[in-house]
């Protein structure tokens, strides 16, 4: 009938007092009244009105609470105190009397405190007690039905009133308040239950004890407990039920009577009777006789079941002959049976119980043990992969998978794989593995196995999900080219545009997928990084398939580059490139690649490459690479074009424009390459290499050009006509006219002195006299003529000096006659004091300044003579500059002579 | 808090699926190995209707013969009640009218009833044809789904219609709301009112005090 599982978790032992005295009474031998428990004791009442308080090795301690019987104990659980009913007084009827114990304290008899003992105003039995922790309400029930409230503070208050909060109705069976912990403000409850219903009251103030029937059905005596969270069980014939403020709560379905139940830990303890009469569960819900009646049976078996209801499982099942009495104590539950035996039932420990359960399988019961325990994370993920083990064995992999999905953190995920891999369950393993990447716990083999998984299985929608709804848990790499491999181009585009990996995004568009189109507008929405670096990876590509659009994306990237905003149909959002746009354009700066970077990518395009390199020079590039290209690429044009035209007009055009910016050198390797005589000649000229483009011709014997050339450039060096003349000296043919040509220039710079004209033209054999006659003739009257000049200067300046020495001589020997009559400054006659100068100007002194010294008149003209020769002087001192005028001087013997002149030995 | 509270019971034959339908409600999960239910179990779920929150406190019933007396109990007080057979099982079918007798006897007359037919998923196993359990409903005046507490297929509305017929009920005036054998509780803010008219004993003062403390 009922299917929960059973187990043995207790051990069962019968209790050996340890009686050290004799005057100690042994609890065995006692007529127990009633039990109770608490900090570290269990608590007896008997039928002589004594308490005992039974410590853990079962010595008692104990002492005389009533002159008459013990009725009802209650320990409270926060404090020692120790609430009792019983009767005082001898006479049977009477009153009882409440009692309550500090249990901390004595008074001079040594025994516990009293510290109030109220006599009930009614004589009527007392069935059971309710008391809040606090003490400020006792509850007590009657058998008449009443409900007799105690309120007040029992330590001070003088008097307190007795109040009965139900009128008398069928008997109170128990009583108890319930746990209104919590937001619902209904401050304590009282729960009771009468043998026909079952009650609440509101017992704080404001509710003045208001009354309401939760249920139209009651419990017998001993049927009713609280559990530790202070919901209220009430153990029926035809169930055990569960109440909660409102009414029934769930219920479970165990039939028989139930004479006893105790919450111990989070078990239900039920003491039953084993019946073959107990089948008036036939008329469930009916009480079951009256007391006399249930001793009668008590005689019979005794049967106790400890249910774990939260897990529903039975933790122990036995037999006993008649149990009176049940509490419990140090983790353990004490039975004293009829006879005066008592029995403690032990429950063992967490371990042993996951072992039992394990054996059986009761994998579920397991987990929550473990749960319920504490344990640690890593042991509860083994007993989940005990069960994982165990239904993977039976072959129920859909329900071991469940189970292994709960290992994940604690179990290393390759175990599961593993299983699961060898049992080809691709289904559990790929919702296994997608569980590792929800918890984000997958490495790149586990991210590669999903989507293989998923690849395999071809589930496009999972793909779909994982890849498009995940964020982040796997390695994206990885993941793209799984996809890749599997030929989920799309999955693996949208993984690589997410993520930002645009290298993979253009290798899968083009090499898989061919969409050129699209790639180049892929690379358009592209940081200006990212645009250079994949143009330059996949440019030749693109290039070859897409010239004009490409050529044209290269334009831009290579002048003024900005990303155009994405349409969004990558799925990338838009806001990235704006912000970043504007960020670019904020900083003003214009991004632009190197367009040499890109030339190699037009291999064999070379139509496009023009067309890109002429858009680059006309945007003023300056890269040389660029120029060199172009040029090159003119030459190859024009070669292409046919040898036939030699004109090479572009290049040459391009090659002379001054905005052009080639590498010369450069440049000329290619003129030279290409054998294209007027770029050379170009650019000997623009590197000023005149000696080349002489040679040039002379290589060419282009006698016209040499003579054209040395003409051009003869000015800038005179040395060229020299060697011009040295070549036509030594060419064999006839050149007689070029030589007289070379011959006039030389003699009009007076290049080089005619012996040595003589002396280069002497090597050629053929050139006659004839050729320089006329050069010699001019020469040679030349020279006479400068010969006669040069004579008379010598007479001239032999005179002068002949002139001047007479003139000293004559100042230094013969008197000097003063014959002015006018002052040579203001033309007034002369007077005295006049002053007269050797140089024969005279002076008023007047007219001088007092410390005149010199003719006003010479003095300074004297004064620049000395200067001169003071600097020439000086000068001829100066060797280095000396030297340097010689070196620079067209003709070293005039210098050497001006510096004799100057006295350079003097 | 709630608006309101809903007390629902399942009911039907053994097996049929009654608790992993609840547990598909309220745990969004399916047990397959389920242990029988022994008595009634519970559970609770919050759910919106009409932008009010409303919590379900639903009885999951025994549906074996034994525990029929204590599930009758807890018909009293019930606002609805989810009656559900095994597609694939016709006995389970031909017990409806027993159970459909056995809850207009127990429960108050005004109690919403659905019908449901279970375990959808498994068509290839049908027994009972949508048709007939439509029929069947009509015939008795429910409200009719075919659900599958495996998949969750139709889950959510079972309880969700269900609750909405109900609150129309309340809408129109059907229940006394103060009166709980009907299985509907008004929230929090009323509940005081509420406890202090439905105390049997409660006298006319005590009433009043209880009305005017706050
Ligand atoms: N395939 C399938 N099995 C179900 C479904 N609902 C319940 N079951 C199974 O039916 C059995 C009985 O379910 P249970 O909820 O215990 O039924 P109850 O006795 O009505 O509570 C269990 O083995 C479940 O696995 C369903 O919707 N589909
Ligand atoms: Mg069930």
């Amino acid at each position: 009938m009922n299917n929960w599982k059973r187990f043995t978790f207790f051990d069962k032992e019968i209790v050996k007092e340890s009686v050290k005295d004799k005057d100690e009474p042994s609890i065995q031998k006692l007529s127990i009244t009633c039990t109770t428990s608490g900090r570290g004791r269990l608590i007896i009442g008997d039928q002589e009105g004594f308490i005992y308080f039974v410590d853990r090795e079962f010595r008692n301690t104990s002492f005389q609470a009533y002159q008459q019987n013990v009725l009802l104990l209650h320990q409270l659980k926060e404090r020692n105190f120790l609430c009792s009913v019983g009767y005082d007084d001898k006479s049977y009827g009477q009153a009882s009397v409440l009692k309550v114990w500090n249990l901390d304290k004595t008074d001079k008899n040594d025994n516990p405190l009293c510290v109030r003992a109220i006599k009930l105003e009614k004589a009527i039995s007392v069935t059971c007690i309710a008391v809040l922790e606090d003490l400020s309400q006792i509850m007590v029930g009657l058998s008449d039905g009443e409900i007799i409230a105690i309120r007040g503070d029992i330590f001070r208050d003088k008097t307190i009133k007795q109040k009965s909060i139900r009128q008398p109705d069928s008997p109170i069976t128990g009583m108890g308040f319930m746990n209104t912990k919590g937001p619902s403000q209904t401050g304590p409850v009282l729960f009771a239950v009468t043998t026909t219903n079952v009650l609440t009251y509101y017992t704080a103030p404001q509710f003045k004890d208001q009354e309401s029937v939760i249920d139209d059905e009651g419990g017998d005596f001993g049927s009713f407990i609280m559990s530790d969270d202070g919901s209220p069980i009430i153990a029926r014939t035809d169930a055990i039920y569960f109440y909660n403020i409102d009414g029934r709560g769930p219920c479970f379905g165990f039939q028989g009577i139930k004479t006893k139940v105790l919450w111990f830990r989070s078990y239900l303890v039920v003491v039953g009777l084993e019946n073959s009469q107990a089948n008036n569960a036939l008329f469930p819900g009916q009480s079951f006789g009256s007391p006399s009646q249930q001793n009668q049976i008590n005689k019979n078996n005794n049967i106790l079941n400890i249910y774990d209801v939260k897990n529903k499982y039975i933790g122990f099942t036995d037999k006993f002959d008649s149990i009176s009495h049940i509490a419990s104590e140090w983790g353990s539950i004490f039975l004293f049976s009829a006879d005066g035996k008592i029995y403690q039932l032990e429950e063992k420990d967490t371990q042993t119980k996951l072992e039992t359960l394990f054996k059986k399988h009761s994998y579920l019961v397991a987990i929550d043990l473990a749960k319920s325990q504490h344990y640690d994370n890593s042991s509860i993920a083994d007993v989940y992969r005990k069960y994982g083990d165990h239904l993977y064995t039976k072959g129920d992999y859909d329900g071991a998978i469940t189970q292994y999905l709960c290992t994940i953190g604690q179990l290393e995920p390759s175990y599961v794989i593993r299983k699961f891999l060898d049992a080809q369950r691709i289904h559990n393993l790929t919702s296994y593995i997608q569980a590792l990447h929800e918890k984000n716990l997958a490495n790149a083999n586990h991210t590669t196995l999903l989507l293989n998984c998923y690849t395999k299985l071809k589930d496009v929608k999972k793909l779909d999900h994982f890849i498009k709804t995940d964020s982040g848990t796997f390695d994206v790499e990885t993941a793209i080219k799984v996809c890749r491999q599997a030929g989920y181009y799309e999955h693996a585009l949208f993984l690589a545009s997410k993520n930002n990996r645009h290298e993979w995004y253009l290798k899968i568009l083009l090499e898989d997928l061919s969409e050129h189109r699209k790639a180049l507008h892929y690379i358009q929405t592209l940081e200006f990084e990212e645009a250079d670096k994949n143009l330059k990876k996949y440019g030749k590509t693109l290039v070859s398939e897409l010239p004009d659009e490409t050529t044209r994306v290269l334009m831009k990237l290579c002048t003024d580059y900005q990303p155009i905003p994405t349409n969004d149909l990558f799925g990338r959002p838009m806001t990235d490139t704006l912000s970043t746009v504007s960020s670019t354009v904020g900083l003003g700066t214009k991004l632009k690649a190197a367009p040499e970077e890109f030339i190699h990518i037009f291999v064999s395009q070379t139509e496009w490459l023009v067309k890109f390199l002429e858009y680059m020079i006309q945007q003023n590039n300056d890269s040389p690479m660029v120029y060199n290209t172009m040029l090159e690429l003119y030459l190859r044009e024009d070669q292409q074009r046919g040898s036939g035209s030699d004109k090479k007009e572009k290049a040459y055009e391009f090659l002379t424009n001054p905005k052009a910016k080639f590498d010369q050198d450069h440049a000329m390797i290619l003129a030279q390459v290409h054998n294209w005589k007027q770029g050379i000649l170009y650019l000997y000229e623009k590197l000023e290499l005149f000696n080349e483009i002489i040679e040039y011709h002379m290589e060419n014997n282009d006698y016209e050009g040499l003579i054209r050339a040395c003409k051009k450039y003869g000015v800038k060096d005179p040395n060229l006509w020299v060697r011009a003349l040295s070549y036509f000296s030594i060419t064999k043919q006839d050149c007689k006219n070029e030589i007289v040509e070379v011959l006039a220039n030389i003699d009009r710079d007076n290049l080089i002195p005619p012996l040595l004209v003589i002396q280069i033209l002497s090597q050629n054999k053929n050139t006659t006299l004839e050729v320089i006659k006329e050069y010699i003739t001019r020469r040679l009257s030349q020279e006479t003529l400068q010969i006669d000049k040069d004579y008379s200067q010598i007479k001239q300046f032999a005179d002068e000096t002949e002139k001047m020495r007479n003139e000293i001589t004559d100042l230094r020997s013969n008197a000097k006659i003063f014959q002015q009559s006018k002052c040579n400054f203001c033309q007034s006659p002369l007077d005295l004091p006049s002053i007269h100068f050797l140089c024969s100007h005279s002076f008023h002194q007047r007219c001088l300044s007092e410390n005149e010294r010199e003719c006003t008149i010479c003095g300074p003209n004297n004064r620049r003579f000395l200067e001169i020769k003071k600097n020439q002087s000086d000068s001829a001192i100066q060797h280095d500059q000396f030297f340097k005028s010689l070196r620079t001087s067209p003709d070293g013997f005039t210098t050497v002579s001006e510096y004799f002149g100057k006295g350079i030995l003097s | 808090m709630y608006s309101f509270l809903f007390k629902y019971i399942i009911i039907g034959d053994t097996g049929v699926g009654k608790s992993c339908l609840l547990l598909q409600f309220t745990d969004k999960r399916f047990q397959p190995v389920h242990d029988l239910t022994i008595g009634v179990e519970f559970g609770a779920r919050m759910v919106t209707i009409d932008n009010k929150p409303i919590k379900l406190q639903i009885w999951d019933t025994a549906g074996q013969e034994s525990f029929r007396s204590i599930t009758r109990s807890y018909y009293r007080g019930s606002a609805g009640a989810l009656l559900v057979y095994d597609i694939t099982r016709r006995d389970t079918f031909n017990h409806l009218t027993c159970w459909l007798k056995d809850a207009r006897s127990y429960a108050h007359s005004n109690m919403t009833i659905i019908l449901i037919g279970n375990k959808s998923d498994l068509e290839q196993k049908r027994a009972v044809t949508y048709e007939e359990g439509e029929q069947f409903a009509k015939e008795n005046g429910l409200i009719f789904l075919e659900t599958s507490a495996k998949t969750a297929f139709n889950v959510e509305e079972a309880f969700l219609q269900t609750a909405k017929k109900i609150y129309e009920k309340i809408q129109k005036g059907d229940f006394d709301i103060n009166n709980e054998t009907f299985g509907i509780k008004l929230g929090a803010p009323q509940s005081k009112t509420d406890a202090s008219s439905s105390g049997t004993g409660g006298t006319g003062d005590k009433a009043q005090g209880g009305c005017c403390g706050k």
